[in-house]
């Protein structure tokens, strides 16, 4: 999966290298596919670098597998991270703050979307004590979360502490009728499902009988078989 | 589909009436036509200019020759950026807009063909982000670190993804571990690559065949692991029958 390069969003810092050289025998070098790949590639050269790749399909098929190179490399250093975190634990409060810590500082512009793959071997996360309204009543919000292809994966974030009313997009799903609803604690395991009919619209609504606390939560579809379906990401912060 | 366009550049000419665009074939719904050798790399082509006069005088030829030179760029632009859903309908609606514009007067150097061709594609990908991420924040207060999520891989993708990331263990596996803090530098930390040689003592060849030969070994793999499995399917299919 490819991050979602946003225009007029992309990071400045260290992206210049005046003396990187654009093309090598007429195709684009391994060194400015690398940094498009990884949204690094400098903007004086972003014109030149795509109008070659409309045309080329060497160039194609390169920029391809050097972002199928980069995710692999990617997901499977975050786990890495994760799970030598885990391991290494002399002191279990440290420990977790800093897996706290990474796991914040891994929410921050595009980089969580390869830590994501390492955050679902984390262990629990610290669900902090859900604060109540002026009458006890919690403040309801609604989340709309919708499929689009193509990118790699990255989380919707909202506030924490409140009742979440959840529209979920099943557009493109199979014609799998019931469905089941969960969400899921970021370690994997389900904090709160149900089980829905398929609707004659491409929407379900679902609304968890309680508030979750701050933290990464998975959406889940299931079909009836317990297939997984479909998958959004959620964090709810402070 | 046909377009009735009225174009102000016939007005010179004596025959000054709407024209009847016909979309090439592959833009009608109709299977695409065979995508044409991939070019000479672009700055060899020189017949830019003579493609959009053709394309403005309506030539249908000329509608077809833009869609094979530049269909499978976009295509791939498109879905690199926002996904295989709705592809067709965004390329039909890119190669429209193209079509429209050169027809209306609006590129007025002909020459400069494909940057118009990529800013209508950028545009393309802008509008569709846009929209989706309108969408949410009419919902929820967002904040700037939120990207668009996607989690409806087909079981055939996430097969894929699962077995590259099986092949990435295998790799990080045969490199030593200063090479793989060289990798971790560049593509976690993402240093720049002359942070990584002065501090690593290493040159810019050192450090170029370093991540060539993880590349390749993942290629490798990779395409090993097809061929094998390729093997298997046509195994079991002969078994069958």
């Amino acid at each position: 999966m490819i991050k979602v390069q946003r225009f007029g969003e992309l990071a400045a810092a260290g992206r210049r290298r005046p003396d990187m050289t654009l093309l090598e025998n007429g195709h684009l070098s391994e060194d400015a596919i690398e940094l498009y790949s990884m949204a690094r590639l400098d903007e004086t050269l972003m014109e030149a670098f795509e109008e070659h790749l409309l045309l080329c399909e060497a160039c194609q098929n390169r920029l391809e597998e050097t972002d199928q190179f980069i995710h692999a490399y990617r997901t499977v250093a975050a786990r890495a991270e994760t799970e030598a975190a885990a391991v290494s634990r002399p002191d279990p409060a440290p420990a977790q703050s800093s897996r706290w810590a990474w796991l914040t500082g891994a929410f921050t512009g595009w980089r969580p979307l390869y830590a994501m793959g390492g955050a679902l071997a984390a262990a629990a996360l610290v669900i902090a004590l859900v604060p109540r309204g002026p009458q006890g009543a919690l403040i309801e919000r609604s989340i709309e979360l919708q499929a689009v292809r193509g990118s790699a994966p990255a989380v919707l974030s909202a506030p924490a502490a409140s009742r979440l009313n959840l529209t979920l997009d099943i557009t493109g799903l199979p014609a799998a009728d019931p469905l089941r609803v969960a969400v899921a604690r970021e370690s994997g395991g389900d904090e709160w499902s149900t089980t829905v009919e398929r609707p004659a619209s491409e929407k379900i609504s679902v609304k968890p009988n309680s508030a979750f606390g701050p933290g990464l939560y998975w959406i889940r579809i299931y079909g009836p078989d317990n297939a997984l379906l479909r998958e959004y990401g959620l964090e709810l912060k402070k | 589909m046909i377009l009735a366009i009225a174009a102000p550049a016939m007005a010179a000419h004596p025959e000054s009436r709407p024209v009847q665009t016909a979309l090439p074939a592959a833009l009608n719904g109709r299977k695409p036509m065979q995508h044409a050798e991939s070019p000479e790399p672009p700055g060899a082509f020189s017949h830019w200019a003579d493609l959009v006069e053709r394309i403005k005088r309506n030539d249908t030829a000329a509608l077809e020759d833009l869609y094979k030179t530049f269909s499978r760029g976009v295509r791939f632009y498109l879905c690199r950026q926002l996904g295989p859903q709705e592809l067709d309908d965004k390329i039909h609606d890119t190669f429209l807009i193209v079509v429209q514009a050169i027809q209306r007067g609006d590129l007025r150097e002909p020459e400069r063909l494909m940057g118009f061709v990529r800013t209508v594609v950028r545009r393309q990908v802008a509008s569709h982000i846009e929209s989706a991420v309108s969408t949410r924040r009419e919902i929820v207060d967002v904040d700037g670190a939120t990207n668009i999520f996607d989690a409806d891989h087909s079981p055939e993708e996430k097969a894929m993804a699962q077995q590259r990331i099986g092949i990435m263990h295998e790799v990080l596996e045969e490199i030593i571990p200063r090479d793989r803090e060289i990798l971790k530098r560049f593509y976690i930390q993402e240093q720049p690559q002359e942070q990584i040689c002065r501090e690593l003592g290493l040159s810019e060849t050192q450090f170029r065949l370093l991540k060539s030969r993880a590349k390749a070994r993942f290629g490798e793999i990779g395409r090993r692991r097809l061929a094998s499995r390729n093997l298997n399917n046509m195994m079991r299919a002969a078994g069958a029958e």
